[in-house]
């Protein structure tokens, strides 16, 4: 590699990365190739298809148009399409999404999409024509219809699954038969793809590195099923001091397979590691799976008393009660 | 980008950032994107310099010598001016292979 600059293949570019990178192509009349996150554009422009965004050159946008654009409320970088246009503006809209932005005017479109890529191969759905056609249905409830429609199915067999799953000849022969699956400390881009799958209509943050929290996740193959954080801070009175468990999650399909287990497993070890006398975590009192697995995991009951009025407070406004779990991870634990 | 055959620079030469890339200073990094065909493409052909590379990157105004960037740079950084200058013509000799830098004298 060259001693001064370097392929930025690893570099991952903020929202407001790309917003300047796209405006600095507007600026000399260029394109801009890159990669789109989020599902706000699903299905005719989904996670990851990599989609050309052409200067505006001076036109205005048409109804039907994919354009690229500040966010009217907060700034941000977004691709949604122009559903209408008004006398103050365009009226954009994610043609996965129940609301509209807004409307926007001009100084705020920074060029429209010309193509679509999805594994290498073009896309023509959803641009031209069609753009038209999905602008028209998206300016009234048909396409939210629709797309519950297309999900029912979906739906229906996750449903289902759910069940299966609680079922202990499911979990004996799923850990048989399941692809195996793989833990590892989470790089910034696995921690990435973890937050699209939670939060998929809030962009990714880059934060530096935190030298008290650890994060892994479960991988079968390449793809990422599974995620949990451990905490060290040190007692300052809030009462999240110590170790702490935070935000097991496993993907509902790969749940039942001991993926929890064993996620939670790596987060008890490295605190036996650090010498910690015990580990806690805070989980919702009604999740009952959840529960049930840290009660098999040997974790019991109990209460942390700085934390207390803040759950209180919390089930008062949500109806939902926290408690606190520990285990004890001495000779004795 | 291919990569063309190696040009020669001197410390008499000037350095400008070529009209065929785009580069943004972006949350601290330096990014420049060729345009192939009026098109950058941010996936694949995305380039970040590293902190020596920025130093000079931002000494390029397309009307200083290699010369002179470097007498700037070791007055600013309190370094050896020979050091600068080795390094001063090592990027400008790759940036202007890789076409990111447009070069004259």
């Amino acid at each position: 590699m060259a001693p001064f600059v370097s392929h930025g293949g690893e570099l991952h570019l903020s929202n407001l990365g790309q917003l300047s990178l796209l405006q600095g192509m507007t600026e000399k009349g260029a394109s801009l190739r890159t990669t789109v996150r989020g599902f706000s554009m699903t299905p005719f422009i989904r996670d990851e298809d990599v989609v050309t965004i052409a200067p505006m050159s001076g036109r205005p946008p048409r109804v039907g148009e994919v354009v690229a654009f500040s966010h009217p409320d907060c700034g941000r970088l977004a691709i949604h399409r122009v559903v209408a246009c008004t006398e103050r503006g365009w009226v954009v809209r994610g043609d996965n999404c129940p609301e509209a932005d807004g409307v926007v005017g001009i100084e705020h479109v920074h060029g429209r999409v010309v193509a679509v890529e999805r594994g290498g191969r073009t896309v023509r759905v959803g641009l031209g024509m069609s753009g038209r056609v999905i602008a028209a249905l998206n300016r009234g409830t048909v396409l939210g219809r629709w797309n519950m429609l297309r999900l029912l199915p979906r739906r229906a067999a996750g449903f289902a699954l759910r069940h299966a799953q609680g079922l202990a000849a499911f979990r004996t022969v799923g850990r048989r038969v399941a692809p195996g699956f793989g833990i590892a400390v989470a790089s910034e881009a696995d921690r990435e793809v973890v937050h699209r799958q939670h939060n998929p209509f809030m962009p990714y943050q880059r934060s530096a590195p935190d030298p008290h929290v650890t994060n892994w996740v479960a991988k079968v193959g390449p793809r990422i099923v599974g995620f949990v954080q451990l905490t060290n801070r040190p007692e300052e009175g809030s009462g999240w001091g110590g170790h702490w468990l935070f935000s097991l999650s496993v993907q509902p399909r790969y749940r039942g397979l001991g993926i929890g287990d064993a996620l939670t497993q790596v987060v008890v070890d490295r605190s036996i590691a650090d010498g910690a006398p015990d580990l806690r975590l805070a989980v919702f009192e009604d999740n009952f799976r959840a529960v049930g697995l840290y009660e098999k995991m040997g974790f019991e009951r109990t209460t942390v008393a700085a934390l207390e009025p803040g759950f209180l407070e919390e089930k008062a406004a949500s109806g939902r009660r926290r408690i606190v779990m520990q285990k004890r991870l001495g000779r004795n634990g | 980008m291919t990569a063309a055959s190696k040009i020669d620079v001197t410390l008499a030469t000037i350095c400008a950032p070529s009209e065929d890339v785009v580069a943004r200073e972006i949350e601290g990094d330096i990014v420049i994107v060729p345009l192939v065909a009026g098109i950058g493409d941010a996936d694949d052909e995305l380039f970040t310099l590293n902190d020596t590379g920025k130093a000079i990157w931002k000494q390029l105004d397309g009307e200083r010598t290699l010369g002179d960037v470097a007498k700037v740079l070791a007055q600013e950084f309190e370094a050896p001016l020979a050091e600068l200058q080795a390094d001063v013509l090592g990027f400008a000799g790759e940036m202007t292979t890789r076409r990111i830098l447009a070069a004259r004298g």
